[in-house]
């Protein structure tokens, strides 16, 4: 047979299409001649469902459908008439992607044959992480990457060569990528917690990673459909149902017993508590009608059951590892006083579960209306719950309730932890005219993050104390009443795209309404302290011969009460509530300037408005803030306008797409975490009174016991606290922005590999960042040596320019971050069962500050020599300086009717990252913040002044290390500590080192036997997932180390006038691996948990199909 | 066959990966962090459940669970026995015999955790024993506790001087070390102090001589009243000092007591540092009176003059007994006899 002249381009382009929800395929069709072949027919058929897209060549020979389903495989036909049809096979069409596949006919007129048709299997070979600064991530990577427990869609993006440590990008902070899925919106939109996606508040994630086809990262794309970021964006989308029926259902467990977790770290040996953790999940995908109608459906449920809490009563009849002082009968005693005069259950108190579970399914439709519309439904609905002790802080109440050797406390003083999402998404194509597509999204997210309870309802904190100690507490954690928060999404997005030869034009436009609804309200349920249990034994005695109100005897009186009610009028709930709009507008052009030449460019604007749910203090509003600042806690941020102009190019450098240089430049618009801005509602002084009484106060305004504080004690005018924290958001308050150019080349090489270099230059034009307006100015300078930084006063009344507001924290902008990198990769291409990759990465980012959730843990957290208002550039708390990613696969299939197959796969990360930073212990500034005071390092130690350490033993102290002692080990250290060598005389700066380089190598292996019956596949796999694989070959690998004290100094007697300005210093002490403990002498230490052991997880999956 | 070939392969690195589990790792140098000095004692209660039951009626157990490097002299329930206290009789304690108790158990301990190889081989340490005066009690000043290891280790001189022996020595906790001793140690008084110490056998053998009792019997009262007057300071010269104090010889034993008087201060001078006993110059009082015979100590020094041109020097300093303070001097001090 003859064998016909036939070939095919086949890449991708690096920018261009870089769509959430599609890919695109577009082409020429030519004859062998060279002639362009306008008017020739192109089948594009998606073949696992059969949707055929179909274009027509224009007068240049161009085809493209521009909204095609991301995967495949795809089967493309072209006839012509006179030359030989065309097929061509296993087209794949990453997400995001615009394939290009161009197609040369053959003349029938001198065939000798009769026509037929020629068939060529495309290779699957340039298609795969090659969009600019991006990634693409196939269903087997996905399936391969060695993961457990929740399998969070981060286990996989760690593996893109740009990302930092943490799920970080561009050295931004993780709640600065945009993360969706199908083109909704899943992201930690609130920004509570670091985790970028919803669902992390309970560690689970909204979505199986069973239901995700493809998942691509996007750090630098400049396709202006890419918004919403400004670290990177993750798309992914979920699978959908197909001709063929085919599901699955798995079981993954795993638990702390020694076939499942290592128990050495190095030297050390570990002993992990006691859980187990199960995994159960299904999914099907199923035709409705072939080739129209599809279903996908998964569902999955996560137990995670630990014991809550290993301490047991003294006396009790199943002791445990850990006893409590606190007597059974007590807690027995408590509890039965509680249910038979109150009616309230404490529930158990000692050996019972903590449950941690996450319950999810996902439905979608996949509708082909017909060749020009197509519809896509996705339904996402996940409960989750993390079941959490009773607080053991002392913001409210005495504090150390629970887990501890003096205090216990019962199950149902605990609560919740709900992190639930809902999301709904629909999607059309249509095909307006054979230059036109439409591409429309509508969605619907909503996060609920509500506390939960655990049962017996609520009722106020109870704590009752013996001796110095917090005895038994019980009734409702502080925290939790009215601790609501709810957000929600609501988005349309509308893409039309026009396709005129060298010109492929797009507008868009998409609207974003975010609703959040916040309240935090601790003590609004009344927290009591008694010293005695006696006492409260007498309280509940009165209060119920009271019929309920407070008992008043003096005997029977607690030590203190609090009690948080809302100012609003009528006691509303007190919640803060944000309302945005979000208005995109989009033009985009794609330019084949030259065959192997295409251009885009573009410019997206935006407009952010706020509605006005702020309340005004007419206090706060009469004050005067530092540099004669005015603020009125009624004001919402002015809507802004921002823009994102975008350019960028590919070039294939001999059009044979063996050499593409590819790059751009342009701005990115990201979504800060609103709760930055939420803060400012809710920190005003106006949304609550409190009360807060011990002693002569408590006893003359008769705060005794009562079931029902609330009823009793809320005053009818509200008393706004005496003393608030305020926070404020400028009015010119803009969304973070930042201008990346980035420049890059794919090299086809030998033998199959390609390799990549990548270089990323990005400049914050907008950040997020934090001033205290009521930080008054300094008094003078310390006087530490060398270090003479200046001094506030180190008064509440001196630090403070209003002294009745502690902290009024300003959220603004600026400018000065920048982030820089460079990749080298090498990725070997699937083959014959191999597949890999391996990429470094160089990169260093910089910033002035790390923003937390909260206003004023955001300005404290903070680290400088002149004060928190007067910061230095310096690394970021997500630069990751080196960092090698590398994936390797392998996979042998053996049998045809019944056989098997086995694959290996590798993860290995090895990173430089955690950057720390050296302070003072305390505040050796005198700005009445804790631990933000950047390190002096002195030239000679003597400069400083040591005060002894010393150890208490029944009101006397003696001293463990003298004045002497510490300055010879501080020296010692000094020398010892690389970094501080070189700094002395001089101050340290902020993150100025990262953790040693760490190695973590990650095994999957799976083993599958398939037997066919009448064509179909069924199969059956055994998967192990061995994160840290190489601690079970060498104990000593894979372990993790710390910092053992970057507090190295701290501040025993702060300046004062006294002690001439001169602080008392004392230096840190370090434990070691026997518990034993010295002055510290080393600047890492081997860390030991079970992180730092090997974690193995096990699956059973049964497939039928496929 | 190849096929078979790489199957084969496969299914080996799956063994090896599964079979790891199961490495023996016995041989291995592991370890284990020490548990807490409550945590030891809980584990001997056979022995130690008198000492953890006092330490809980006197409010110091919590100290020894927590982190910190304590050294605790831990006396056995046998030893508890022998001084009549029981668990019953903790119950039964006065407010006043609980504070009594605290502070004998205080003297067990010392504040850095100590292995015996690191106690001096004759020499003292700092407990947490308060000095008491009258109704003070100090927070920094605690009585002090003597080592000899020329044979075993014996704290304050033995038994017979209300010290003890240790039993067994190094147990190691996360928060200190521990040294199981046959004695309950009672708190010293300044007289019994000098006795356990070898180096001072000569001074004690002149003050336990029948012609020197009254002077002893000033030593060994306990100081009552709040008057620092009511304690003493004793220089106390070592053995090769009473060699080399030609002048003694033949001293008559009216002379000797006045140069025993001359040694003592009505006081509790402590020194202010090892290289300088005070930074003003001291003209300090001797119990050796008319007419009143004085030492003195130049500002910033551990000189100590006396009526000659040589000067002893003070070795060490701060020897702190409930009735008094002793420091150890290299010369006997001559008076004018």
């Amino acid at each position: 047979m003859k064998k016909h002249i036939y070939w095919f381009f086949l890449f991708i382009t690096a920018f261009g299409f870089s769509q959430v929800t599609k890919s695109a395929i577009t082409g020429t069709v030519k004859s062998s001649t060279g002639e362009v072949l306008p008017a020739a027919v192109v089948e594009i058929k998606h073949v696992p469902t059969g949707t055929k897209y179909f274009s027509t060549t224009d007068e240049k020979g161009n085809y493209s459908a521009n909204s095609v389903r991301p995967g495949g495989p795809y089967t493309i036909k072209v006839n012509y008439t006179g030359y030989n049809p065309a097929v061509i096979e296993e087209v794949s069409a990453p997400l995001g992607n615009s394939i290009v596949v161009n197609v040369v006919l053959e003349s029938t007129i001198n065939a000798i044959e009769e026509v037929k048709i020629v068939t060529v299997t495309s290779k699957d070979a340039f298609n795969k992480g090659k969009t600019g600064a991006g990634q693409q991530f196939s269903t087997r990577e996905i399936n391969s990457v060695p993961i457990i427990g929740s399998r969070s869609i981060t286990s996989i993006t760690k593996y893109n060569a740009n990302a930092g440590s943490g799920g970080t990008f561009g050295g931004q902070d993780s709640r600065l990528n945009n993360f969706t899925i199908d083109g909704s919106v899943f992201n930690n939109g609130f920004g509570l917690g670091s985790d970028t996606q919803a669902g992390g508040r309970t560690g689970s994630t909204a979505i199986s990673l069973d239901a995700i086809e493809q998942l691509q990262v996007n750090i630098a794309p400049f396709d202006v459909r890419q918004s919403g970021f400004t670290g990177s964006g993750i798309n992914a989308v979920t699978r959908s149902g197909t001709n063929e029926i085919e599901s699955s259902v798995y079981h993954s467990f795993r638990n702390n017993k020694k076939e499942f977790l290592g128990d050495r770290a190095g030297n050390v040996k570990i002993t992990p508590s006691k859980f187990q953790e199960k995994i159960w999940g299904a999914r099907i995908g199923a035709p409705i009608i072939k080739d129209k109608l599809f279903f996908f459906g998964n569902f999955e449920t996560i137990d995670n059951t630990s014991p809550a809490t290993t301490w047991t009563s003294s006396g009790s009849p199943n002791p445990g590892a850990q006893v409590s002082e606190t007597a059974y009968t007590d807690l027995v005693n408590v509890s039965n006083l509680l249910k038979n005069n109150f009616g309230y259950d404490t529930g158990a108190f000692e050996n019972f579960d903590a449950v941690r579970e996450s319950k999810k399914f996902l439905a979608r439709i996949d509708w082909n209306i017909n060749n020009d519309h197509k519809i896509t439904a996705r339904y996402v609905h996940h409960d989750s719950g993390s079941d959490e002790l009773i607080s053991n802080s002392n913001s409210a109440g005495f504090g150390n309730r629970r887990t501890n050797v003096f205090s216990m406390s019962y199950k149902n003083s605990g609560y919740v932890i709900e992190d639930n999402t809902r999301s709904a998404v629909l999607e059309w194509d249509w095909k307006i005219s054979e230059k036109w597509s439409n591409n429309f999204i509508a969605g619907y997210d909503k996060q609920l993050e509500n506390r939960g309870l655990q049962g017996g309802g609520i009722f106020p904190t109870i704590d009752i104390k013996k001796g110095a100690n917090n005895y038994i507490s019980a009734g409702l954690d502080p925290f939790t009443p009215g601790n609501l928060l709810d957000y929600s999404t609501l988005h349309f997005t509308n893409n039309i795209t026009g396709n005129f030869g060298k010109h492929t034009l797009l507008f868009g436009a998409n609207f974003e309404r975010f609703i959040s609804n916040n309240n935090f309200y601790p003590a609004s349920n009344g927290v009591y302290i008694f010293d005695t249990l006696a006492a409260f034994e007498g309280a509940v005695a009165e209060t119920v011969a009271n019929g309920g109100a407070p008992a008043t005897t003096a005997a029977n009186l607690p030590s203190r009460f609090q009690y948080r009610y809302s100012a609003l009028p009528g006691g509303a709930e007190p919640l803060q509530i944000l309302k945005s709009n979000k208005l995109d507008v989009y033009v985009q052009d794609e330019y084949k300037a030259l065959e192997n030449l295409k251009l885009t460019y573009g410019i997206r604007a935006t407009a952010v408005s706020f509605e006005d749910t702020a309340l005004e203090n007419p206090a706060v509003t009469a004050m005067t803030f530092a540099n004669g600042e005015k603020f009125n806690t009624g004001d919402m941020p002015k809507t802004q306008y921002l823009f994102e102009p975008r350019f960028g190019f590919n070039l294939d450098v001999n059009k044979d797409t063996r050499t593409i240089i590819r790059g751009g430049s342009g701005v990115f618009t990201g979504r800060p975490p609103l709760v930055f801005l939420s803060n400012a509602i809710g920190n005003n002084g106006v949304l609550t009174g409190f009360i807060d009484v011990t002693g002569a106060e408590l006893v003359n305004g008769g705060y005794g016991f009562t079931a029902n504080p609330g009823q009793y004690f809320t005053p009818t005018t509200p008393q706004l606290p005496s003393t608030f924290d305020l926070a404020f958001t400028d009015k010119n308050f803009k969304f973070p922005q930042s201008w990346k150019t980035n420049l890059g080349i794919d090299q086809k090489l030998p033998f199959g590999f390609v390799g990549t270099l990548e270089a990323i230059y990005s400049k914050n034009i907008n950040e997020v960042f934090y001033y205290n307006a009521n930080l008054a100015n300094a008094v003078g300078n310390i006087n530490n040596g060398g270090d003479t930084r200046p001094f506030y006063s180190g008064t509440d009344a001196g630090a403070r320019v209003n002294n009745n507001v502690s902290n009024a924290i300003v959220l603004s902008n600026s400018n000065k971050g920048y982030f820089y990198s460079t990749t080298f990769k090498l990725e070997y291409p699937y083959q014959k069962g191999f597949w890999g990759s391996i990429a470094y990465t160089y990169s260093n980012a910089q910033d002035l500050l790390s923003a937390g959730s909260i206003a004023s843990g955001s300005w404290t957290g903070a680290r400088s020599v002149l004060g928190n208002n007067n910061l230095d550039l310096s690394n970021s708390s997500n630069n990751t300086p080196h960092r090698i990613v590398g994936l390797l696969g392998y996979k042998i299939n053996y049998g045809s009717k019944y056989g098997g197959s086995t694959s290996f796969n590798i993860g290995y990360i090895g990173e430089k990252a955690n950057p720390y930073t050296y302070t003072y212990g305390s505040d050796i500034n005198g700005d009445r913040v804790n631990g933000n005071d950047l390190l002096y390092v002195p030239a000679n130690v003597s400069e400083l002044r040591f005060v002894d350490i010393t150890q208490n033993v029944g009101g006397v102290n003696q001293v463990l290390y003298t004045a002497a002692q510490q300055a010879e080990a501080f020296d010692k250290y000094i020398e010892q500590d690389s970094y501080l060598k070189g700094k002395r005389g001089q101050y340290v700066d902020r993150n100025a080192k990262e953790l040693p380089m760490l190695h973590r190598l990650d095994l999957s292996v799976t083993q599958d036997f398939f037997l066919k019956v009448k064509g179909k596949k069924q199969s059956f796999q055994f998967r192990a997932d061995i994160l840290n694989f190489t601690n079970l070959l060498n104990n000593d690998w894979g372990v993790s180390k710390r910092v053992t004290n970057s507090q190295i100094l701290s501040v025993r007697e702060a300046p004062s006038a006294a002690n001439n300005y001169t602080p008392g210093l004392q230096m840190a002490i370090q434990t070691d691996d026997n518990g034993k403990r010295y002055l510290t002498k080393d600047t890492f230490s081997k860390n030991s948990s079970v992180f730092d052991v090997w974690q193995a997880q096990f699956t059973l999956r049964y497939t039928f199909g496929k | 066959m190849k096929l078979i070939n790489k199957i084969s392969k496969a299914l080996a690195v799956v063994a090896i990966a599964l079979v790891s589990f199961s490495c023996d790792k016995d041989n291995e140098n592991v370890i284990e962090k020490y548990p807490t000095i409550v945590e030891i004692l809980d584990k001997d209660a056979a022995n130690f459940s008198i000492l953890k039951a006092a330490l809980i009626k006197t409010d110091l157990l919590n100290t020894f669970r927590n982190p910190g490097s304590y050294t605790v002299f831990a006396p056995k329930n046998s030893s508890f026995e022998a001084i009549g206290v029981t668990e019953a009789t903790l119950a039964t304690m006065t407010t006043a015999q609980v504070a009594t108790l605290k502070r004998q158990l205080q003297y067990h301990v010392l504040s850095v955790g100590t292995i015996s190889a690191d106690f001096p081989t004759n020499g003292y340490m700092n407990s947490f024993s308060p000095f008491v005066q009258g109704t003070s009690v100090s927070t920094s000043i605690s009585i002090s506790l003597h080592t000899n290891k020329t044979t075993g280790i014996v704290l304050n001189g033995g038994v017979a001087n209300g010290g003890a022996t240790v039993l067994v020595k190094d147990i190691n906790a996360s928060n200190g070390v521990i040294h199981v001793i046959d004695n309950v140690l009672s708190i010293p008084k300044i007289h019994n102090l000098i006795i356990a110490n070898p180096d001072l056998s000569s001074l004690v053998g002149v003050l336990t001589s029948a012609p020197q009792a009254a002077v002893l019997n000033d030593l060994t009262t306990t100081a009552t009243g709040a008057s620092n007057a009511l304690s003493r300071t004793v220089f106390a010269p070592t053995n090769e000092a009473f060699t080399n104090a030609t002048f003694l010889a033949g001293q008559s034993d009216a002379n000797i007591t006045k140069v025993l008087k001359y040694h003592l201060e009505n006081n509790n001078r402590r020194a202010s540092s090892t290289t300088s006993f005070s930074s003003t110059a001291l003209t300090i009082n001797t119990q050796l009176t008319g007419p009143q015979q004085t030492i003195g100590i130049a500002a910033s020094t551990v000189k100590i003059a006396d009526i000659t041109t040589v000067n002893a020097t003070i070795k060490t300093i701060n020897i702190q007994g409930t009735n008094g303070v002793a420091h150890i001097i290299d010369k006997v001090l001559q008076p004018t006899l």
